[in-house]
């Protein structure tokens, strides 16, 4: 047996499936576990390295800052000090105490040793002012030598300025640098007040040339390839940068924008900080600002942040690079996870998934290591075994169903024939009921005598009743064998129920029983049924429900529910007021001769097909029928079929309900039997049995059903007249009869209610062989024609057997042999 | 696979790992107590009361700004009662007990010279934010208030240039006006001037009819004025009842601001000089801050002196020093303090390294109508601060000082007890 597996391929109509395959989820679980340890230590370690290094370089650049902004304040402060120091020399005292207020001639040697002190100390030039302002001594002696500090040449100078500030503070005070006209540069002065015994004499002044101070703030130590130190003052309002620029030298000197640097003229106000901004140079820097106090300074160090960050910025670029990686290792992972575990199971699963149930291969395949090859080999051994299993069973199904098959073909053809046989039997019964009920018909019309009447009536009703049985059980089997075919046709719906009540009319009147139609308003009427099919049904129900009732009403409840296009579903309810069925019995109602029980049909007679039609109808009807009953308080048969229905025919009439009394046809003077009881109290009333010649002969006839009775002694009047005729109803009713009087002979039914034949045979022998009493012969009378019933009434302790209907010939013979020719006067 | 529970975990990582360095590195959230340490009833306490708005005013902006380091500060407040042992006592307390990291108080020399002790004791810190006469330097104490060179130098010589140089001291009899009057006598010196005579009054005395005899009979140019507190108005009183006025001798007074001003009025006061670092008057941009700031919290008739700026300054300095080494360990703060700057409403002032005094800008105003100040001068730059004038070696001025001391009998204040010695 050959094998075979769908492509394992991977199209597209598996994509959801793989979504959700375990591969997926294995691999999405890995990449998570994998990548987010990777993820959160590099979102923190790189936030933190930033907030790191900005922080990190933001404080160095501050350090920088204070260190050039404290070198700075330690430059002047020497000079200060050095200023005050020299002040402090009695020699300037004593120059200034020379007479005239000439220049000071000093010697040359006292010269050179100034000279030698202030190029040490890197000054550019000593002055010696008096306190009228005249400069007697400079060192360089350059033009200014003689001048007038309050003259016209250097009043408003830096230099005056500086000299006043310290002899109205008396204290060394250093000016702003500006150009100075005698030394053709940019100086600034630090002058000291010089006392003489507490009086200020004069001043002694340093000139500071600007490149020494200069060199001292521009170091760029600390702020890397980019960083600056830009220093500026105000001149009048407006900023002036004091210092060239490490990129920009000519920026020295230069009146500035403001706006372009905030951090100066931040500075400036004696703010100190830091922070980032675009500087003039249009480039993004880290900038620490600060005031310098000694000269009336601001000053920015600057570094770009470009350079200042390019660590974080190579850190990024590593840690995306290992962020990267991992990523991809993780990836890797993942696919080799699938490749070694999920891979094979996703595989095997389409593998097992492709098996065609009815052909189970040798085995599949499985391309894995460890437990996932475990599994594939115990799924082998399973699909082995199941293999086993399944041939076996095949063998044993296939040779099962072939006998099955002869069973069933037999069944079959005996069935057919059965159904032809009953077909064809009905047909040869009914040719001479036929006649049997034509000729009684044609018999009623010639001049007969009350009992002739009533005889003939008899004969024809139980010529019709055989009729109708017979119909019943050619429609059965005609059904059964699949010959109906329904005659669909539209038709008013409202005849039919309105003719199949007035069928049962006359026998619902007999009983006093109320019929009652109702019909629902708008009711679809118009359907297409079969009309002699449904009506039959209908007839059935009603004449069921009449049959099982005996006070109160019978009524036919009919409505309608559309349900698709051109379609209605009908529901008929017959509702009776009778006996009920025990929810037990209700199974079996619609089976083929059956009732409630068998006592059931002996009291209310009927062959049980009427139900069992009434449901093979509806359901060629595509229909159900159904009921529903509680003992005691009636029964209700629901019918539900669809039909179409033409509804531009729909009744607009209203609410129409029929008391069906109205319709009642006919009016049956002389009901030959009402009832059971009624029947046999008005027989033995109206026809008390004449006693005949041979008085001697005693029959008892024991019959449950009245027309049989009388049919019974109907034919013994007639050919045993002479016979006195016992009646009992029941076996109860003979047993006592036989036992209380003298009888020569007891027809006896099988088939009764309280006691049958059977039963009473075997009390009656019973007492007789307590009491020693001499056997009654007792013979049978029985519908079933079958050996058993035969052997079933001998058995019993009867000693003939004779079938219905009664058959004189053989009466005549069984009783000729049970009492003897002498004892019996029978007429031919 | 239960995937939720690992995103959850992470994203709680995430939260909770959240790098922070600041927070991580600052640690400690409790509030900051900061001691203030001003004489809230005694004498002392009209002036000192102003300061110690000014100096809550600062505390509240640097909490409105998030605190230093995170941390919120609370004043605590002590009253020195307008005595030195007292505040001696609380700055004890303040330090030892309340736990502070710094104190922001005194006004007079007394008062700073008595707390001084404790603080250097517990090597502790005091901003002190009173002009005052120089000749001290305590690496625990930051004086925001200006030194002698700051405020009487450079007026005395304005004065000189401009009404002569025969000038009258009088000043109360404590160590202020003695120290400032002794600076005075040296400057008038330097520069040929001369002295008409010096008088002092016992602190809160308004005996002073005599000391305007002196004055009238000395045919001095100008009286410098260092009287304090209530004897000014007597002063002024029985001097316009001479019938001196600004326009015959005037005079410059260097404990006098423009709330005493708004008190004694134009009559009293109108067309006499004084010199602070710090004038209401002074127009920029960092005082109109601060002056509306100050109106805003405590009343828009309300005006600003000197003192009071320097105390609002104390407390940024330290507070920004404190940002800047991270913690308020008085040590720590004293570490950076030098060479500190900032944008203040009198215009740049830095913390010299060198003596923990203030540059600062020196002002000289003269009293206006209308209780106003018109500004007449200024210096060109702030002033490096000299809390020893420099002409005078500093053994010079400690001695001069320990003289005044011991003949008060161990007070920084005259008793008064040797006037009622023979």
């Amino acid at each position: 047996m050959g094998w075979s597996l769908d492509k394992p391929g991977y199209h597209g109509g598996t994509a959801v499936k793989k979504f959700a395959s375990i591969a997926v989820r294995l691999g999405a679980f890995f990449l998570l576990i994998a990548l987010i340890p990777v993820l959160v230590t590099a979102l923190f370690s790189s936030t933190l390295y930033t907030k790191t290094i900005q922080e990190e370089r933001t404080e160095a650049l501050s350090a920088v800052a204070d260190a050039t902004r404290d070198r700075i304040e330690d430059f002047i402060l020497t000079r200060i000090t050095d200023v005050n120091a020299l002040s402090n020399l009695s020699m300037w005292v004593n120059l200034l105490r020379l007479e005239g207020e000439n220049v000071i001639q000093v010697s040359q040697a006292a010269r050179l040793n100034l000279m030698a002190y202030i190029s040490e100390k890197e000054y550019y030039d000593l002055l010696l002012i008096d306190l009228d302002g005249m400069i007697r001594l400079t060192v360089k002696q350059e033009r200014n030598l003689g001048l007038n500090i309050y003259g016209e040449e250097l009043n408003a100078s830096e230099l005056t300025n500086v000299v006043d500030a310290s002899i109205t503070l008396m204290q060394t005070e250093i000016s702003n640098f500006a150009n100075y006209s005698p030394s053709e540069g940019f100086a600034a002065f630090i002058a000291s007040p010089i006392f003489d015994e507490g009086r200020i004499i004069g001043s002694i002044v340093l000139q500071v040339d600007q490149g020494v101070l200069t060199r001292v703030i521009n170091r760029y130590q600390g702020i890397g390839e980019t960083g600056d130190i830009l220093t500026g003052t105000r001149i009048d309002g407006s900023i002036m940068i004091t210092t060239p620029s490490r990129f920009d030298p000519d920026l020295a000197l230069q009146i500035v924008d403001e706006d372009q640097f905030p951090p100066l003229t931040a500075s400036l106000m004696g703010d100190q900080g830091g922070g980032i901004y675009v500087n003039h140079r249009g480039h993004e820097v880290l900038a620490e600002w600060r005031y310098l106090p000694s000269l009336n300074w601001g000053m920015v160090v600057m570094v770009n942040t470009a350079e200042l960050y390019a660590a974080t910025t190579y850190f990024f670029g590593v840690l995306t690079w290992i962020v990267f990686f991992a990523v991809l290792l993780a990836i890797g992972g993942a696919i080799l996870t699938y490749k070694g575990v999920s891979g094979p199971l996703v595989q095997f699963a389409n593998d097992v998934k492709s098996i065609k149930k009815n052909r189970l291969p040798e085995s599949v395949p499985i391309r894995g290591r460890f437990e996932i090859a475990e599994l594939g080999k115990s799924f082998n051994t399973l699909l082995s075994s199941v293999r086993a299993y399944q041939s076996n069973l095949e063998s044993e199904v296939d040779s099962r169903t072939r006998d099955l098959k002869e069973a069933l073909q037999v069944a079959e053809t005996a069935n057919r024939a059965k159904g032809v046989f009953l077909a064809t039997m009905s047909h040869e019964i009914r040719t001479p009921l036929n006649g049997v009920i034509g000729f009684t018909e044609l018999l009623k019309d010639t001049p007969l005598n009350e009992k002739q009447r009533i005889y003939v009536e008899s004969a024809q009703v139980s010529g019709k009743s055989l009729l109708r049985i017979i119909n019943d059980v050619l429609d059965i089997s005609k059904i059964e064998a699949g010959g109906l075919k329904l005659e669909l046709d539209y038709v008013d719906l409202r005849k039919v129920f309105r003719e199949s009540m007035q069928i049962i009319a006359t026998q619902a009147k007999a009983k006093n029983l109320k019929l009652v139609l109702e019909i629902e308003a708008g009711f679809p009427w118009l359907a297409e049924v079969d009309e002699t099919r449904l009506k039959q049904v209908c007839v059935n129900l009603l004449s069921n429900a009449v049959k099982f009732t005996e006070h109160g009403e019978v009524c036919l409840t009919v409505t309608a529910k559309e349900t698709s296009d051109g379609k209605c579903q009908y529901r008929i309810n017959v509702i009776d007021t009778g006996i009920g069925i025990h929810p037990q019995s209700a199974d079996k109602l619609f089976s083929a001769f059956s009732q409630a029980d068998s006592s059931t049909s002996r009291k209310y007679g009927g062959t049980g097909l009427g139900l069992t039609i009434s449901r093979l109808l509806v359901e060629k009807m595509n229909g159900e029928i159904t009921l529903k009953s509680t003992p005691g308080n009636g029964t209700t048969f629901t019918v539900n079929f669809e039909a179409r229905n033409k509804p531009e025919n729909t009744s607009r009439d209203k609410v129409m309900i029929n008391i069906v009394d109205e319709l009642l046809v006919g009016d049956f003077s002389a009901v030959p039997l009402q009832d059971s009881k009624a029947s046999s109290k008005s027989e033995s009333d109206n026809e008390p049995t004449e006693p005949g010649l041979f008085d001697t002969l005693r029959i008892l006839v024991a019959e449950d059903t009245p027309l049989n009775m009388m049919l019974i002694k109907a034919v013994l009047k007639a050919r045993v007249p002479d016979a006195l005729i016992l009646e009992a109803k029941n076996g109860k009713e003979a047993v006592d009869i036989v036992t209380s009087n003298t009888v020569d002979m007891v027809l006896m039914d099988v088939n009764m209610p309280e006691m049958d034949g059977l039963d009473a045979t075997r009390a009656i022998r019973k007492f007789e062989k307590e009491n020693v009493r001499p056997s009654v012969p007792i013979v049978a009378l029985t519908a079933g024609v079958l050996v058993e019933d035969r052997n079933l009434a001998l058995e019993s302790g009867m000693n003939g057997f004779l079938t219905k209907p009664l058959n004189v010939t053989e009466l005549k013979d069984v009783m000729i042999t049970l009492l003897g020719e002498d004892n019996l006067r029978f007429k031919d | 696979m239960r995937i939720w529970p690992i995103v959850l975990v992470t994203l709680l990582l995430f939260t909770v790992c959240k790098p922070d360095v600041r927070a991580q590195r600052a640690g400690n959230n409790e509030p900051i107590r900061v001691g203030v340490l001003h004489s809230v009833t005694g004498t002392m306490s009209f002036s000192e009361q102003s300061v110690i708005e000014a100096t809550m005013l600062a505390i509240e902006e640097i909490n409105a700004a998030g605190g230093v380091n995170r941390r919120q500060l609370v004043p605590i407040l002590r009253d020195g009662a307008s005595d030195g042992e007292t505040f001696a006592r609380k700055a004890r307390i303040l330090i030892e007990e309340d736990k502070v990291d710094v104190i922001f108080g005194c006004w007079t020399s007394a008062s700073r010279k008595s707390v001084l002790p404790v603080i250097t004791e517990h090597n502790h810190l005091l901003f002190y934010p009173v002009q005052y006469e120089g000749m001290e330097q305590s690496p625990n104490i930051v004086y925001t208030g200006s030194a002698p060179n700051q405020q009487i130098i450079p007026a005395i010589n304005w004065m000189r240039k401009r009404y002569g140089e025969h000038m009258f001291l009088v000043g109360s009899d404590y160590v202020f006006p003695h120290a400032a009057n002794a600076i005075i006598r040296d400057q008038l010196t330097s520069v040929g001037g001369s002295i008409a005579g010096e008088a002092y009054v016992l602190l809160g005395d308004t005996l002073v009819s005599g000391i305007i005899d002196e004055i009238l009979a000395s045919g001095a140019d100008v009286i410098v004025n260092t009287l304090n507190g209530d004897s000014n108005i007597a002063f002024y009183e029985a001097l316009r009842a001479r019938g001196v006025t600004p326009s015959h001798i005037p005079s410059i007074s260097f404990s006098i601001t423009q709330t005493e001003y708004q008190i004694m009025g134009e009559e009293l006061l109108k067309g006499d000089y004084l010199a602070w670092t710090y004038f209401q008057q002074i127009d920029s941009e960092a005082n109109q801050k601060f002056i509306s700031a100050f109106r805003n919290r405590y009343g828009a008739d309300r005006v600003v002196t000197d003192p009071m700026e320097a105390a609002y300054i104390g407390v940024h300095l330290w507070a920004r020093a404190a940002a800047i080494t991270r913690s308020t360990d008085p040590v720590s703060v004293r570490s950076v303090i030098g060479g500190l700057s900032m944008a203040a409403p009198q215009g740049p002032v830095s913390v010299e390294t060198r003596n923990q005094h203030l540059w600062k800008s020196v002002y000289i105003g003269r009293f206006a109508a209308n209780d106003d100040i018109d500004i007449l001068w200024s210096s060109p730059k702030p002033v490096r601060p000299l809390p020893f004038p420099p002409y005078r070696p500093r053994q010079s001025w400690e001695y001069f000082l320990q003289g005044l001391y011991e003949s008060w009998g161990g007070a920084w204040t005259n008793p008064g007890i040797t006037e009622a010695q023979p």
